[in-house]
């Protein structure tokens, strides 16, 4: 397969990292160029992908390398629609961040944007690509614990707004500032903004999509943030299935400009933790886990120093196939709407003190989702064999 | 295959009842009961009740009977309600360090309880949850929202203060499978719980592997050698009781507190509401 010319943009997003390594890496992929106005995120970008030429704005890029054929958004939320604009304008496919936007009729107008322009838009949901999620995913389609009555999930870690301001600005995180409950002197856009997985793999789990949501934030581990740091919800999909989430930023962090060693303050900086329970049986997953762990340098901290980590190869892996071959991404803008349709009901709720409710949605039939319902012995080895592939 | 002592004991049927083991503690200690008195245990409550210390005969007779034996009853003056879970150490440590203000202030809890349904059913588990929710945190539950499913439940309260606590609850697990339970306190400063990092499971003392197997151990009170820890717990509540005959009558206040609140979610989850708990923590 010829390797897909691929840029950059922005280079603020708290992912931006995580691409550095297997941009360079990928055999599918030949990076060109990235693009950045922001100062120190350029100067971290020369010091870390040296022979990468960086611009200061994406014209500039887009014109002086016309052999561009992808682009990662790396990005602030606020960012997306103009970026998604610009990429469909000049055919270029699009990796967007997790969130492209949390305002629907932006959202409807990105998806209309990307059927007119013919260019894939895959969203990053990184944990799809994640071996713990894949044998959960194989367990669970097989029928191993028997139908799902509930899911709890945690998506918790430190708040990476020192590193990455935006995600602490309720309208570059959120779009616009909107207060989270009456009486509440913080806003939309904290801790919430930055975790859809879970929303997504509970929706991916079971092939069913939220019925309800019910959602409440805590006072704030960090007085000095603007936008909510705890918060947990529950309520149900509509295959009855109850749900726990906790999408917070509960692990305290030492205040860093640029994320590195020593970021922890509690030991571990990441969690991603499922318990499934089914009628037959339970499952517990650690997605990011066990790891291996020191008290060294640079603050003698006992730490979880995180082991297992090759999420972005099968994602960008997906990407490139996708763009040879035509075929639309897992995490497309249509399978991700009800994700952000959900997120932004836990802020009504957060808002009204009372559940919501979610849709009329019904089972969606949707390729690929793992249907819970009990599945015949060949059903399954079907399924199994699809996930395991 | 990994097994517990307390599968092992229930198999062997080796071992002293907790009503036997509370009346041993009552002489060790030259305790003498102004009331004869009994510790209704899981198998029933017969176990040694005559022949206990204070074993005077039914009439006027103290009943200790663990909340979870009790659940729906009301309570006569001669039923005193036992939260075994107080008792146990990890517990005791965790409100400790709150009080002391190790972590501080509070700000959410999380806390998790599965079981195989047989002792703790899913109203018992939430009370429990509940009961350790205000009692770690010295607050009482403001509200509820729970969504149930069968033996499954999560819920999230408000406590008193903005506090956010999330109970996570199924009664699902296999017959004979023991109790796993976790709970984690964060606080503006600090996180306390009683599970280790970056585990998912509790973790034991002894881990004894052969060929048949590995059967682990969780030993906590020498005084009280052979017992499981939740027998363990029921034994020094009973202790409790009747050390603290003062403390009947606010046992069954809590007792009547936390059937409203099971209650509570039951009636949170049927009308889709988050429902305001009325009374206080005790």
């Amino acid at each position: 397969m010829k390797p897909v010319n691929i840029a950059m943009l922005s280079l603020t997003h708290g992912h931006t990292r995580k691409y550095f390594q297997t941009l360079r890496d990928s055999p599918r992929l030949n990076w060109v160029a990235a693009c950045t106005n922001n100062a120190a995120a350029r100067s971290r970008f020369q010091r870390d992908v040296p022979g990468v030429p960086c611009y200061q704005t994406a014209d500039e890029m887009f014109d002086r390398h016309p052999d561009i054929e992808a682009a990662v958004l790396a990005s602030a939320n606020s960012e997306h629609w103009q970026q998604m604009q610009l990429c469909a304008r000049r055919g270029v496919h699009i990796l967007s961040m997790k969130i492209p936007t949390f305002d629907l009729d932006e959202y409807d107008r990105m998806t209309r944007l990307v059927d007119e322009s013919g260019v894939v838009c895959q969203i990053e949901l990184e944990l799809y690509y994640n071996p713990v999620v894949r044998r959960v995913r194989k367990l669970v389609a097989e029928g191993a614990v028997g139908r799902i009555l509930s899911i709890s999930a945690t998506n918790i870690t430190l708040s990476p707004v020192w590193a990455f301001p935006w995600q602490g600005v309720p309208e570059l995180s959120y779009g616009r500032r909107t207060p989270l409950a009456p009486r509440d002197s913080r806003f939309r856009g904290g801790a919430l903004c930055d975790h859809p997985h879970i929303f997504d793999l509970m929706r991916r789990l079971t092939g069913s999509e939220f019925r309800s949501i019910f959602a409440d934030v805590a006072p704030n581990m960090r007085t000095g943030l603007e936008v909510e740091d705890l918060l947990l919800a529950n309520g149900k999909l509509a295959d009855g299935t109850t749900l726990l989430i906790d999408p917070s930023w509960s692990r305290l962090e030492e205040r860093l400009p640029e994320p590195g060693p020593g970021w922890e303050v509690f030991p571990k900086r990441m969690e991603v933790n499922l318990a499934i329970v089914g009628q037959r049986g339970t499952i517990l997953a650690d997605c990011f886990g066990p790891n291996v762990y020191h008290n060294g340098a640079p603050n003698d901290r006992y730490t979880v120093q995180y082991t297992y980590f090759d999420e972005w190869i099968g994602l960008i892996d997906e990407f490139a196939d996708c763009i040879r071959a035509g075929r639309e991404p897992q995490v497309n803008l249509r399978w991700h709407r009800p994700t952000i349709e959900v997120m932004n009901a836990c802020y009504e709720s957060i808002a009204s003190g009372q559940p919501v409710a979610i849709g009329e949605n019904e089972v969606l039939s949707n390729m690929h989702t793992e249907a819970t319902a009990v599945r015949s012995d060949a059903e399954c080895a079907r399924v199994s064999n699809e996930v395991q592939s | 295959m990994i097994t517990t002592i307390d599968d092992a004991r229930k198999q062997s049927g080796a071992g002293p009842s907790a009503n036997a083991m509370l009346a041993r503690l009552a002489r060790k200690y030259s305790f003498a009961a102004p009331r004869p008195w009994r510790l209704i245990d899981d198998a029933g409550g017969a176990s040694g009740s005559d022949a206990t210390d204070g074993g005077n005969g039914a009439k006027g007779r103290l009943k200790f009977i663990p909340w979870w034996l009790c659940s729906g009853a009301e309570l006569d003056q001669a039923s005193v309600p036992l939260f075994p879970w107080r008792s146990e150490r990890r517990f005791q440590e965790l409100r400790a360090i709150v009080e002391r203000r190790t972590i501080d202030p509070v700000l959410m809890c999380r806390f998790a309880c599965m079981t195989d349904g047989r002792t703790l059913g899913l109203p018992a588990i939430l009370c429990r949850e509940f009961d350790l929710l205000e009692w770690l945190t010295g607050r009482c539950i403001a509200s509820v929202y729970a969504s149930i499913n069968g033996a499954a439940a999560n819920v999230v309260v408000r406590l008193a203060g903005g506090v956010l606590g999330s109970v996570e609850a199924a009664a699902t697990l296999p017959p004979g499978t023991p109790m796993d339970d976790r709970h984690e306190l964060i606080a503006r400063r600090g996180v306390a719980s009683d599970r280790t990092v970056d585990t998912q499971v509790a973790q034991s003392s002894v881990y004894v592997t052969t060929a048949a197997g590995v059967d682990r151990y969780t030993d906590t009170d020498d005084e009280l050698f052979g017992l499981d820890p939740q027998q363990v717990a029921l034994v020094r509540a009973g202790w409790d009781a009747l050390r603290h005959p003062e403390e009947h009558a606010a046992w069954r206040r809590r007792h009547e507190r936390l059937a409203h609140l099971v209650e509570l979610a039951v009636e949170s989850d049927r009308k889709q509401q988050c429902l305001a708990a009325e009374g206080e923590a005790s």
